[in-house]
């Protein structure tokens, strides 16, 4: 057969050129993702540690802001035992305490005192200092100092002293502590030291200030409680709460100069503040460390982009595939004209023929009068049988004719029908059994119709040896059964689906001609309009059956 | 489409509700009481007769000032304003004879002293003394030989000397100067002092100088549990006193006292279950009018039979009313009272019994509507270890349900709630509040030995009486245990702050006003010159040298950390008695911890808030506060 070029353009090279594109376009979107997540987690690095500082430095934050100020609960009544007491609970909880002085101070106009800070009138006097501290086995260690001059600490104390004392020159009846001068006056922040005393109520620095300025006063005396706390920075426990970015956190003096040579991959560091200012949070991470963590963010990101790239590409399959089928569809419509004009050319020649041959012969006799008669006849009749099958299968797809059901005696319906058949097709064995009990409801021509094509197919896609047609119709609950077996070429397993396909003929000798592919699917459409189902099941080289069903109680419209 | 309009519906019902329920909180607001109705300051006070009962004055505003004004009785068209301060204000004054009148004028306690003296005929205005830094309090009043007796003393010093003041040369003359520990002089009607009170921490002496004699002996020496106070001299001789005295019973009771031999030489009157809490004695007669004492209300005891008759016709007049003597002439048959009961602040009337003639001299809160008030009845329950406990409960005028419950703790402790009328009582009633008073152990006016066994019990059995009481009414089935609220000012703050501390499941939510958070620093505010009283806190509180565990573990702001329910805090930047820093350290905590916390604070204001609009603010405050949290 002459391969014909139906004009048909799939454009192959477009969806190409998009798959090109799409691959492109997926291997350029995981080499930016990557660099980008490589510098957000570079930047993260250097941004992450102020979280790691503030939850590092939270217990020294709550040390610092609450639990020295509890010294000042004690309004100066602190005595030995109550100081060791909140010695033992702060150097315990805070690990960076490493040691605790604790002056009971007093503030006199008495003189005789034999030591102590004295301005004017007001002795400055450390009754008792004591210093805490815990020894290897964890045990609070209490050691009473002597209160002389050479005692540890006292140049703290001195300064203190010193800063009160001058600021007592400021207070007057209307002052009023602000936090600044809070801070100023009782608390004193050396690296790795805080000195802090308790702040007396206004009305005590008044007291304070009368004594200092006033002699002949009564011998008066004030409790003050000062504590010096030695904090120890490189105890501070580090909560590394991004271990993913960072590989190593150490707290280091912050003047430490790197005597390795090998320095880290990433490396970023933090001042710590106040009284830990001499020490530096230090951050480091190794390449492979901080690749780990690249590809962790990486892995889902690579994940998704492969997934987009595997939808697009099923969208182009898709694509491939529809173009592919409409290619089929088109080449089918094709060969369908082919057929059609085939078809309608043969009863067209052969009654142009007829007609030739009547015109050129003189006389007809009376054997060839009938000859061409029903040559004549049978073409017409051909040609009529053709275009009513396109019509009305034209008709009921459109949906332009309504069925018209009328009660149909299967038995004389059939026994009518297979007579005629018998005629027509002499060398066919058809064999029928019919049980039913109620006329079907069913519009006879088409009826005929489907039952024709189902005859005419069973002839057809049989060998001349064993052309046979059995056909059961009986009744179930619900449908008539009507079944046409043949013992046909059969239909392969792959094409059972394809049958009741527009303009689709399974390619065999049988049917190279005189076949538009048109029959099954009319049946299917003539079944379903009238309400019931057709069915297929075949083997191939055994025989083909077609079951038919229509509903018991159909209406009449 | 559909969800669009159903979202739209649900928005619109939504917005109308809000505006309903906003309506509706006005709608309440305007029926009931606004808070200003019920903290209006009279706009006249210290009403006071002349010594001949020709004139009443008063202190009344003029310039937003307090000034004195004067009505003359006889012929009312002389009454005149008598003062015209437009910066200062006159915090008392007393009549020195009929024509004058001494009066100290200050912007406010803590101004210098400044004592004036104005002729009530001429309205001369001159110092009775020059103003100085120091303190005065009066001795005799009743001018002789027209000196009045005062000891005058240097700020922050104990050592008080005793002084006549001339009223006529204006200059003072020191007559005895202070040995060291006399706290209190007394004169007798001829002006002469014979009597002197000495204090040193936990005993007192009573000192007597019997004419002629130049030193003061012994007579009585008591310690801080049974008190001698005397009151002025018997009339007519030199050697008997009146005085309250709780010497060998619990209850106090007024007696008479021989000085010579320093015994009681008769009980005059005394109540079984109550103490005298109050007595007047007559300068100019030197004799006593009555004694008064509160069991549930506050009760007359009458000496003079004059004065006895004059109330009980003033009280069939008002027979639904309680009065509160102000000031009175027996003598003349005239009063000045006031009536007041449970709901009614109650008005101040003169009444002449000659002429049998009331005149209104002021009502107090003018603008409150009365039958919104509710009544207050007095109750009482048992504590845990069976003593019986007294109060007063309020309950709103909502009926048929558990109220939500204020419970109001009163400051002191040694101080009492009573019956009377009470605007904080009712100002928290009218917002539907049930309103629970406690005079838990340790309270003034029943007795010493309840007194003495509030002792040492901050934090113990003082807060255990309270959550007693409250537990008591949650039994009664009188209010609603979900919603119970404990608020009070100074140790009624302290309780607060407790409660809020150590009882966070029994209690909504606490309100403390200048509660004392940390009691080292209470015992910090004890000034140089009651150090002397040190020993009697040590008794009362504990001895924060000796006993700071003690201090630590009742002194609220050591456990802040253990807080659980709402806290309101209020703060005056002058009270002396609680520190800013430490409340800034409490309210800081709880915020770390999450709990919700107001704090209002005043920078000008002390202990008690004076001024109007932060009364009102307050008291607003406080609405707003018990609104959201007793829901």
């Amino acid at each position: 057969m002459k391969k014909v070029d139906i004009g048909y353009k799939k454009n192959l090279g477009l969806l190409l050129s998009s798959l090109v594109f799409i691959t492109i376009l997926f291997i350029v979107s995981v080499v930016f993702a990557r660099s980008m997540i490589e510098n957000f987690v570079h930047s993260d690095f250097n941004n992450r540690k102020t979280e790691v500082f503030d939850e590092s430095i939270k217990p020294f934050n709550d040390f610092f802001n609450n639990k020295i100020p509890e010294i000042s609960y004690y309004q100066g009544y602190l005595d030995s035992r109550q100081a060791t007491n909140y010695a033992n609970e702060v150097i315990r909880r805070y690990p960076f305490v490493e040691e605790m002085i604790f002056y009971d101070v007093i503030f006199t106009n008495q003189d005789s005192l034999s030591f102590g800070v004295k301005f004017n009138n007001l002795t400055i006097h450390p009754k008792s200092v004591y210093k805490y501290h815990l020894n290897p086995q964890n045990k609070l260690i209490i050691s009473q100092e002597g209160s002389e001059q050479k005692s540890q600490g006292i140049n703290d104390f001195n300064n203190m002293a010193l800063k009160l004392v001058s600021y007592l020159d400021e207070v007057n009846e209307s002052t009023r502590l602000t936090d600044d001068q809070i801070y100023k006056v009782f608390y004193t922040i050396h690296p790795g030291k805080i000195v802090y005393m308790n702040i007396p109520r206004i009305s005590d620095l008044l007291v304070y200030k009368e004594l200092m300025l006033r002699d002949s006063l009564p011998i008066l005396a004030y409790d003050q409680d000062m504590f010096i706390f030695e904090i120890n920075p490189q105890k501070i426990y580090i909560t590394n709460t991004f271990p993913n970015l960072y590989e190593n956190i150490e707290i280091v003096p912050i003047v430490k100069s790197r005597v390795a040579d090998t320095r880290p991959y990433l490396e970023t560091e933090l001042a710590l503040p106040g009284a830990l200012s001499n020490y530096k949070l230090l951050f480091e991470t190794s390449e492979s460390y901080i690749a780990k963590e690249v590809n962790r963010q990486f892995a889902p990101v690579v994940v998704g982009l492969v997934l987009l790239y595997l939808v697009l590409l099923l969208i182009v399959y898709l694509i491939f595939r529809n173009i592919s089928i409409n290619g089929k569809l088109f080449k089918l419509q094709y060969d369908f004209i082919n057929n059609l004009t085939h078809e309608f050319k043969t009863p067209v020649s052969v009654i142009k023929i007829a007609g030739n041959n009547i015109r050129s012969t003189e006389n007809l006799s009376g054997d060839e009068k009938s000859l061409y008669a029903n040559i004549l006849d049978q073409e017409a009749d051909k040609l009529n049988n053709l275009m009513n099958k396109l019509l009305s299968f034209t008709q009921i797809e459109n949906k332009s004719i309504k069925f018209k059901g009328e009660l149909i005696d299967l038995k004389d319906f059939s026994e009518g029908f297979f007579a005629a058949n018998k005629l027509k097709y002499p060398e066919m064995n058809i064999e029928y059994a019919i049980d039913v009990e109620k006329p079907m409801i069913s519009d006879p021509v088409l009826l005929t119709s489907v039952f024709q094509n189902m005859v005419d197919n069973a002839y057809k896609y049989s060998d001349a040896s064993n052309r046979f047609l059995k056909v059961d119709i009986y009744q179930t609950k619900k449908n008539f059964v009507i079944l046409f077996k043949d013992k046909g070429i059969g239909i392969k397993k792959s094409e059972l689906n394809n049958v009741f396909k527009k303009f689709y003929r399974v390619k065999n000798q049988f049917n190279k001609q005189g076949s538009i592919g048109l029959g099954l699917t009319f049946c299917k459409e003539v079944t379903e309009f009238m309400g019931g189902e057709i069915k297929v099941e075949s083997e191939v080289g055994v025989g083909t059956t077609f079951t038919l069903l229509f509903p018991l109680n159909a209406k009449i419209t | 489409m559909n969800i669009v309009r159903d979202i739209r519906v649900v928005f619109l019902l939504f917005f109308l509700s809000v505006v309903l329920i906003s309506c509706q909180d006005k709608d309440t607001a305007k029926k009931g009481n606004a808070v200003e109705d019920f903290f209006s300051n009279p706009e006249r006070s210290s009403f006071q007769l002349s010594p001949d009962g020709k004139r009443l004055s008063y202190i009344g505003y003029d310039n937003y000032c307090r000034n004195i004004f004067i009505l003359d009785l006889e012929n009312p068209d002389s009454s005149k304003q008598l003062t015209y301060q437009t910066s200062l204000d006159v915090q008392y004054y007393f009549w020195a004879d009929a024509d004058h009148i001494v009066f100290s004028n200050t912007q406010s306690n803590e101004d210098s002293l400044r004592i004036m003296i104005a002729d009530v005929n001429t309205e001369k205005q001159d110092f009775l003394l020059q103003p100085s830094d120091e303190r005065l309090r009066w001795v005799s009043r009743s001018p002789k030989d027209s000196q009045l007796l005062a000891t005058i003393w240097q700020k922050d010093s104990s050592a008080s000397d005793l002084y006549a003041i001339d009223l006529y040369t204006k200059t003072r003359k020191l007559i005895s100067k202070n040995p060291g520990d006399i706290k209190k002089w007394y004169a007798t009607l001829d002006g002469e002092v014979k009597l002197a009170l000495t204090k040193d921490s936990l005993d007192e002496s009573l000192l007597y100088k019997p004419s002629g004699s130049d030193t003061f002996k012994e007579i009585k020496k008591n310690n801080f549990k049974s008190t001698v106070y005397p009151i002025g001299f018997v009339k007519d001789s030199e050697d008997k006193i009146y005085a309250i005295s709780s010497e060998n019973r619990d209850r106090s009771a007024l007696v008479e006292i021989d000085l010579n031999s320093g015994e009681e030489s008769r009980e005059l009157f005394a109540h079984p279950e109550v103490d005298v809490n109050y007595y007047s004695y007559s300068q100019d007669l030197h004799e006593l009018m009555y004694a008064s004492y509160t069991v549930d209300k506050n009760e007359h005891y009458f000496f003079d039979k004059n004065l006895e008759e004059i109330v009980r016709k003033v009280k069939e007049k008002f027979t639904e009313e309680e009065i509160y003597i102000l000031d009175s002439k027996p003598e003349n048959k005239q009063i000045i009272f006031q009536t007041y009961s449970d709901v009614n602040p109650g008005e101040v009337y003169y009444y002449d019994g000659r002429k049998e003639k009331y005149e209104l001299l002021i009502e107090n809160s003018p603008s409150l509507d009365k039958t919104k008030l509710c009544r207050i009845q007095a109750v009482s329950f048992k504590a845990r270890d069976q003593k019986t406990i007294s109060g007063y409960l309020t309950l709103p005028k909502e009926e048929n349900k558990k109220h939500p419950l204020v419970v109001l703790v009163h400051d002191g402790p040694h101080r009492r709630d009573s019956w009377k009328f009470d605007s904080e009582v009712q100002f928290l009633a009218s917002r539907g509040y049930a309103v629970f008073q406690v005079n838990y152990r340790g309270s003034a006016g029943f007795g010493k030995d309840f007194w003495a066994s509030g002792f040492k019990e901050w934090g113990g059995k003082i807060q255990t009486d309270i959550i007693d009481g409250v537990t008591w009414l949650i039994h009664e089935g009188i209010v609603d245990k979900d919603k119970i609220a404990i608020m009070g000012r100074g140790f009624g703050g302290y309780s607060a702050l407790h409660a809020a501390t150590f009882n966070t499941s029994l209690f909504t939510c606490a309100i403390s006003s200048s509660g004392y958070s940390n009691l080292f620093t209470f015992f910090k505010e004890v000034p140089p010159y009651l150090q002397q009283y040190m020993q009697l806190f040590y008794e009362i509180i504990g001895n924060p040298q000796i006993e700071p565990e003690l201090f630590r573990s009742i002194s609220p702001v050591f456990h802040a950390d253990r807080v659980k329910i709402p806290v309101m805090f209020v703060q005056g930047g002058r009270d002396k008695y609680s520190s800013l820093t430490d409340v800034n350290q409490f309210v800081q905590t709880l915020k770390n911890n999450h709990i919700p916390v107001k704090f209002l604070y005043k920078e000008e204001e002390g202990k008690l808030f004076k001024k109007d609009e932060n009364i009102i603010s307050y008291y607003l405050e406080i609405e707003d506060f018990l609104q959201k949290y007793m829901k």
